[in-house]
C-alpha cells in the first residue's frame, strides 16, 4: 500500500515540475515575443543608436528563401527583417484584402498575376516604384501600370511528363494542349482543380487564352472523356497520381511547374543521367509573383528600402534554388542546373489580369459544371 | 438546481461568458458588420448552393449511420468481455479521434482503392476512421450502467442473446446512441479535412464551400452567408437534441457494474476476436503507412529524416512552441469549460444557455472565427494579431466544446447525497466543492485536460488563420512542408507527423491509464 | 425432477461447489441455506445456465440440460433486487417472457392480468416500474418470472431487506402463490426461520458438498 502511494506521490512531483518549468519557460517566451510585435518605433530614419526596426514580410507557405538572406539587408541598412507566413496564396490576399489600411504587416511577397486585380482593387497596396525598375521583366511590368506592387518572379505552369515511362513504351511524348485530347494520351492525364490549386487554376486559364472564352470548355469536355482525373490538390497530383515523382503512381502526365524537371534532379538522390520529367513548352502559362508595401504600415520607408532589396540582384539569384522560380530581375544570373533541365517557353500562355478578375468566378462555375458534376 | 451552490453559479459564469463574448462573438459579428454585403444573399437560392448543402446533409447522416452501426459490435466486445489487450484495444481506437486530419488524410489514399478515390464513400468511410473511437466509449461505458443481474433476468425469461440486446439493451442505451449519433452528425457535418482530401474536387460541403467562397475567390461576404446558414442548421439541430435529451438518467444507477466476464462460447471468442482484430487494423493502416513514408525515400528506406528531426532547430522550436501551446490551453480550456459545466448544472434554468455558449466555437465555421480574430483584435492598443497569445486562445476556443462536454456528465451525475453529508460535517462552500466535486470528477478533469492537450497539439483550422512568425505548430509545419516540392521535405513532414501520432497514443495512454486507477 | 451431481466450480483457484449434488422432487419448495459466500448464489446461477460447472451433470426431467444455454431451460430466477426492466411499465415487464414464446396479444393481456390478480395488484399494470414500492416491485419480479411458467423457479434471497411487517406478509403470499400453482422451487435464504416457514424440505449447501 505505501509502496503505491510513494510512486503516486512522485509521478505527481514529476508531473508538477515538468508543467511549472514548461509555463515558466512559455512566459519568460511571452513576454519578449509581447514586447517585439508590439513595438512601435516613431523615428522614420534610423541611425545606428535608435531601436532596431522590425519589418514584417507577409508571405504565403511555400516562402522558402536561404537561411540569412537578409543579413546584407540589415547591414546596410540597420532593418531586421521577420517573416510571417499567412497560408497559400488566396488566403494571404483576403486576410490582406479585409485588413487593407490596418495590415498585419509591412510588405507582401506573394500576389499573382490571377488574383492581382482583386488585390488592387481592395487597395492593398501602397504604390511604390522600385530604383530596380529597369532591370525588371518587361512584360510583368506592364501588368502594373501604376507600380502597386513590383514584379519579383515568374514561373510557368505547363504541362510536365514522366520521361521514362512514354520511352519505354516508345510513344511520343504530348506537346500541345490539343494533344491531350488525343486517344493515344487517354487516362494518363491529372490535373489539379482549378478551384482548389494556384497551378490548376493557372492550367485552366492557360486553356482559355488558347482556346477562347467560346471554345475551352469543349476542350475540357473533350479532355473528361479521355480519362481525365482531376484531384483538390497539386501536391497530391504530383507527389501522389505521378509517375515520375516520388508518390510513383499512375499518370505520366501532370500539371505543374517549369522549374519541377530541375527540382527533380536537384532532389534526387542518387542522382541519374537525364532529367525523369520534362515539360511540354507549348502549354506553358506565365505566372507572375508581386511583391509591395502594405497601405497604412508604419514604416514605409523602410518598407520601400525593401523592396527594393527584393528586386535586387542578391535576393533575386537566390530564387531558383529556394523557391524554384524564375527572378524578375533581367540581370540575375540563373544556376547550372537551370540552365541545363529547365525549358523557358517564348511565348507562354497570358490572360489579362482584369479580364481574370472579371470573369474568374463565371469560369470556376463553367468548370464545375463541366468537369466536376 | 444544487441548493448547496445557489448562488455560484453567477459567477462561474462570468468567466466562460466572457470569454465566449471577447473571443468568439465580437469577431463574427465584427467580421459579419464589416463584409457583409445584402446583394450576396443570392447565393443561398443559387443552385450550387443547394446541392452543396444537401450533399453536407446527407453524407452527415450516412456517416452518422454507419459510424453507430460499426461501433457496437466494439461497444459489446469491449463492454461485456474480459480479454487480453483490452484496455489497449480503448485505448487504440480513441487515438483516430485527436488526431489532426492533415496527419493521416493523405495516407489514408493508400489504403482505399482508387475506384473511390473521390467519392463520397472515401468520405464516409474516413469519417468512421475518425469517429467511431468516441461512439463506442460513449456507448461502453453506458452499457456498463447496465446491471448485468438485468441481462440475467431476460436470459431466464427465454430471451437469446440476440433478443437481450434488441429488447433491453438497445432501450436503456437510446439516450447515449443519440448524443453520441449527435456529436458524430456534428463533426461529420462540419468536417473539412477529410472533404478537402479526400473528397477530391467534385465534392463539396457548407465548410469546404465557405473557405473556397472566401480565400479562392475573395467573396467573404458570400461565404459569411453560408457560415450563417450553417451556424443555423447546427444550432437548431443542438438545440433540438438537448431539450429531448433531458429525460430522466433515472432508469441507470450512476454505478459502473462489474459486465465484464471471460467469454463462455467458442461463439463469443470468435466474435470478440475479430472485432478487435478488425478495429485495430483500421486504426493501425493509416498510421503505419505514416511512419513509412517518413522513412521511404526513393523506394529505400532511410533514417536520415529521423537524424534530422531531432537536431533541426526550426523543427525543435515548432516542438516547444506546440508545447508551450498545449500547456496554455490546457489550463485555460479546463477551468473555462469547468467553470462553464458548473455554472449549467448548479444554477437555474437561466443558466441553460451556457450549453449553446460554450458549443459556439465548433458551431461557427473556422473561417468565420480566423478571419474574425484578425480584423477585430487589430485596433491599438491591441494589436494582438501578431502576438503570441492569439495562437492559444484559438486553440483554446476549439477545445473547450469538448472540454465542457466531457466534464457535465460527471457533475451532473454526482449524487447530490454526499454533498448534503459534506455539508452536516461542517464543510463550506468552497470546501465542499474541492472536497467533493472536484475530487469526484477529477478522472473526468484529468481526461478532459488530456484532450484538451491533444487538440491543441493537432489544431489546424481557425489557427491556421493567424498569420504565424516564429510561432508555428507542428500540424501547420507539417501542412506547409507538405505543400512543398521535394522527397526529403515531405519525408520530414510524415516524420514530424509520427512524432504527433505518438504524442496523441501517449495521452491517450495517460488518460486511460489514470482514468481506470481511480477506479 | 431436477437432479445435480458432482457439481465443481472453481474461481480463480478457489474452489466455490466442490462436488454438490442435490436432488428435488417436482412441487416440491425446497430452502437452502448457508453462511454468505458458501456458494449458494453460484449454485442458483447453474442450475439457471448463467455459469459454467467446470465438471459435474444437470438433469431435468431426465432431460440433461448442463451445457444448454439459459434461454433455453425454462428455469426461472427472481433477484434480491428484483431487476425489473426499467425502460418497460409493469405489464411489459410481466410480458416480456410471453411474447418471446410467441404467444398472441390478445392471450398475453389475458395472462398478465391473471398475473397480477394473483398478486393482488391488477392496478397498477400501467405504472412504471420506478414508482413501486419495495413490496409491490418484490410481487411483480414473482408474476413475471411465473407468468413464465418455469419448471424450477429459484428465488435467491427474495424477502431480504423488507421490514417485518411486510416481510412476514410477503412470505406468506410466496408461499401460498407457490403452492397454489405446485412450482417447484429452491429458495435461498441466510435466515432459518424464513427457510423453515416456506419450505417443505431446509437444506445447508454445506451438507450438499463432498470434499
Amino acid at each position: 500500500m505505501s509502496a503505491s502511494i510513494n510512486k503516486k506521490y512522485f509521478k505527481n512531483l514529476i508531473l508538477g515540475t515538468v508543467l511549472l518549468a514548461v509555463i515558466a519557460s512559455a512566459c519568460a517566451k511571452g513576454s519578449t515575443k509581447i514586447d517585439s510585435s508590439t513595438d512601435q518605433t516613431q523615428a522614420s530614419s534610423q541611425s545606428e543608436n535608435s531601436d532596431p526596426i522590425t519589418l514584417t514580410l507577409l508571405a504565403y507557405d511555400s516562402f522558402t528563401p536561404s537561411e540569412n538572406i537578409f543579413d546584407e539587408f540589415t547591414l546596410a541598412t540597420g532593418v531586421k527583417v521577420e517573416i510571417a507566413l499567412g497560408g497559400d496564396a488566396g488566403e494571404l490576399v483576403t486576410k490582406a484584402s479585409i485588413t487593407a489600411g490596418n495590415p498585419q504587416g509591412d510588405v507582401l511577397w506573394g500576389v499573382d498575376n490571377t488574383s492581382l486585380s482583386r488585390a488592387i482593387d481592395a487597395k492593398i497596396f501602397s504604390a511604390y516604384k522600385t530604383k530596380n525598375i529597369d532591370e525588371l521583366d518587361e512584360t510583368a511590368l506592364n501588368m502594373v501600370a501604376q507600380n502597386e506592387v513590383s514584379p519579383v518572379d515568374t514561373g510557368d505552369v505547363c504541362i510536365n511528363y514522366d520521361v521514362r515511362w512514354f520511352a519505354d513504351r516508345k510513344i511520343a511524348p504530348p506537346l500541345t494542349l490539343r494533344a491531350l485530347t488525343s486517344a493515344n494520351y487517354a487516362n494518363l492525364l491529372v490535373v489539379p482543380s482549378p478551384i482548389s490549386s494556384s497551378p490548376g487554376l493557372a492550367f485552366m486559364l492557360a486553356t482559355i487564352a488558347e482556346f477562347g472564352e467560346s471554345g475551352w470548355s469543349a476542350y475540357w469536355e473533350q479532355l473528361k472523356r479521355n480519362g481525365l482525373l482531376v484531384v483538390s490538390g497539386w501536391n497530391e497530383a504530383y507527389y501522389t497520381e505521378f509517375s515520375g515523382s516520388s508518390g510513383k503512381g499512375d499518370r505520366p502526365i501532370v500539371v505543374s511547374y517549369g522549374s519541377s524537371p530541375p527540382a527533380e534532379m536537384i532532389y534526387a538522390s542518387p542522382k541519374p543521367d537525364t532529367a525523369p520529367t520534362a515539360v511540354a513548352a507549348l502549354t506553358c502559362y506565365r505566372q507572375v509573383e508581386f511583391a509591395g508595401v502594405l497601405r497604412g504600415t508604419k514604416h514605409e520607408r523602410e518598407a520601400q528600402l525593401l523592396i527594393d532589396y527584393l528586386t535586387g540582384i542578391k535576393f533575386q539569384e537566390d530564387l531558383p534554388l529556394t523557391l524554384f522560380v524564375y527572378p524578375a530581375n533581367t540581370k540575375a544570373k540563373l544556376p547550372a542546373e537551370f540552365l541545363k533541365y529547365s525549358l523557358r517557353p517564348e511565348l507562354p500562355l497570358q490572360l489579362d489580369p482584369k479580364l481574370i478578375a472579371e470573369r474568374r468566378t463565371a469560369w470556376l462555375d463553367t468548370f464545375t459544371n463541366t468537369v466536376l458534376r | 438546481m444544487i441548493t448547496s451552490y445557489q448562488s455560484t453559479s453567477k459567477w462561474l459564469a462570468v468567466v466562460p461568458v466572457v470569454a465566449m463574448l471577447t473571443f468568439v462573438v465580437a469577431p463574427a459579428l465584427n467580421i459579419f458588420i464589416i463584409s457583409l454585403n445584402f446583394d450576396s444573399f443570392a447565393i443561398l437560392t443559387a443552385q450550387t448552393t443547394r446541392s452543396v448543402v444537401w450533399f453536407t446533409m446527407w453524407q452527415a447522416i450516412i456517416s452518422t449511420i454507419v459510424v453507430v452501426f460499426f461501433a457496437i459490435p466494439i461497444a459489446a466486445v469491449t463492454a461485456n468481455f474480459d480479454f487480453f489487450g483490452r484496455r489497449a484495444l480503448i485505448s487504440l481506437i480513441s487515438v483516430p479521434f485527436i488526431l489532426p486530419t492533415v496527419v493521416v488524410g493523405v495516407a489514408f489514399l493508400e489504403f482505399l482503392p482508387t475506384s473511390i478515390h473521390q467519392s463520397a464513400s472515401a468520405i464516409i468511410i474516413a469519417h468512421i476512421y475518425f469517429n467511431f473511437g468516441l461512439v463506442v466509449r460513449i456507448i461502453s461505458s453506458r452499457w456498463q450502467q447496465i446491471n448485468p443481474d438485468l441481462d440475467d433476468v431476460a436470459r431466464t425469461l427465454g430471451a437469446s442473446r440476440t433478443r437481450l440486446f434488441l429488447t433491453v439493451t438497445l432501450p436503456l442505451l437510446k439516450n447515449s446512441l443519440r448524443s453520441a449519433g449527435l456529436l458524430v452528425f456534428l463533426m461529420c457535418f462540419t468536417s473539412y479535412g477529410v472533404v478537402r482530401i479526400l473528397g477530391g474536387p467534385a465534392r463539396s460541403t457548407i465548410e469546404t464551400e465557405i473557405y473556397f467562397r472566401a480565400m479562392q475567390l475573395g467573396d467573404v461576404s458570400g461565404a459569411l452567408i453560408l457560415s450563417i446558414l450553417q451556424l443555423v442548421v447546427v444550432g437548431v439541430l443542438i438545440l433540438l437534441t438537448t431539450q429531448f435529451g433531458t429525460t430522466k438518467s433515472a432508469e441507470l444507477s450512476q454505478m459502473v457494474f462489474s459486465r465484464i466476464r471471460k467469454p463462455q462460447t467458442s461463439g463469443q471468442i470468435i466474435f470478440i476476436t475479430s472485432v478487435a482484430s478488425i478495429s485495430a487494423s483500421v486504426v493501425i493502416m493509416p498510421l503505419v503507412s505514416v511512419v513509412r513514408r517518413s522513412i521511404l525515400i526513393g523506394q529505400k528506406i532511410n533514417f536520415s529524416i529521423w537524424h534530422s528531426i531531432f537536431t533541426d532547430e526550426e523543427i525543435f522550436k515548432s516542438l516547444m512552441t506546440s508545447l508551450e501551446y498545449a500547456v496554455l490551453t490546457i489550463i485555460v480550456s479546463t477551468t473555462i469549460g469547468l467553470f462553464g459545466a458548473c455554472a449549467v448544472i448548479y444554477g437555474s434554468a437561466r443558466y441553460r444557455f451556457l450549453n449553446l455558449l460554450t458549443a459556439l466555437p465548433v458551431v461557427v465555421s473556422a473561417v468565420t472565427l480566423g478571419l474574425g480574430l484578425i480584423i477585430t483584435f487589430d485596433v491599438n492598443p491591441i494589436d494582438w494579431r501578431g502576438a503570441w497569445l492569439m495562437m492559444p486562445i484559438a486553440h483554446c476556443l476549439v477545445a473547450i466544446p469538448i472540454v465542457t462536454r466531457i466534464i457535465s456528465p460527471t457533475i451532473r451525475d454526482l449524487p447530490n447525497g454526499l454533498r448534503d453529508a459534506s455539508q452536516t460535517l461542517g464543510a463550506t462552500t468552497w470546501q465542499m466543492w474541492r472536497t467533493i466535486d472536484l475530487r469526484i470528477i477529477k478522472p473526468a478533469l484529468v481526461s478532459a485536460a488530456a484532450i484538451a492537450c491533444a487538440v491543441s497539439l493537432g489544431e489546424f483550422g481557425a489557427s491556421s488563420f493567424l498569420v504565424r512568425r516564429n510561432n508555428e505548430t507542428l500540424p501547420l509545419m507539417i501542412s506547409r512542408l507538405l505543400g512543398r516540392p521535394g522527397e526529403i521535405i515531405q519525408a520530414q513532414a510524415y516524420a514530424i507527423a509520427t512524432l504527433l501520432i505518438v504524442a496523441c497514443v501517449v495521452i491517450i495512454g495517460v488518460v486511460d491509464h489514470l482514468g481506470t486507477e481511480k477506479h | 425432477m431436477l437432479d445435480c451431481r458432482n457439481l465443481v466450480v472453481t474461481y480463480e483457484s478457489t474452489p466455490v461447489l466442490q462436488n454438490l449434488s442435490i436432488y428435488i422432487d417436482a412441487g416440491e419448495i425446497v430452502a437452502l441455506i448457508g453462511p454468505s459466500g458458501s456458494g449458494k448464489t453460484t449454485l442458483l446461477r447453474c442450475i439457471a445456465g448463467l455459469e459454467v460447472v467446470d465438471s459435474g451433470t444437470i438433469h431435468l426431467n431426465g432431460e440433461e440440460i448442463t451445457t444448454r444455454s439459459a434461454n433455453l431451460r425454462r428455469i426461472g430466477l427472481v433477484f434480491q433486487d428484483n431487476q425489473l426492466f426499467p425502460h418497460l411499465n409493469v405489464a411489459r415487464n410481466i410480458s416480456y417472457s410471453l411474447k418471446i414464446q410467441g404467444m398472441k396479444q390478445k392471450l398475453i393481456d389475458e395472462k398478465v392480468t391473471e398475473a397480477l390478480e394473483l398478486v393482488g395488484l391488477t392496478h397498477l399494470s400501467q405504472r412504471e416500474v420506478f414508482k413501486l414500492s419495495g413490496g409491490e416491485a418484490k410481487r411483480i419480479a414473482v408474476a413475471r418470472a411465473l407468468v413464465a411458467q418455469p419448471k424450477v423457479l429459484l428465488l435467491d434471497e427474495p424477502l431480504s431487506g423488507l421490514d417485518k411487517e411486510l416481510h412476514a406478509r410477503l412470505l406468506d403470499d410466496l408461499g401460498n402463490l407457490l403452492r397454489l400453482r405446485g412450482t417447484t422451487a429452491v429458495h435461498v435464504t441466510h435466515d432459518q426461520h424464513e427457510a423453515n416457514a416456506i419450505a417443505d424440505r431446509v437444506l445447508d449447501i454445506r451438507n450438499l458438498m463432498s470434499y
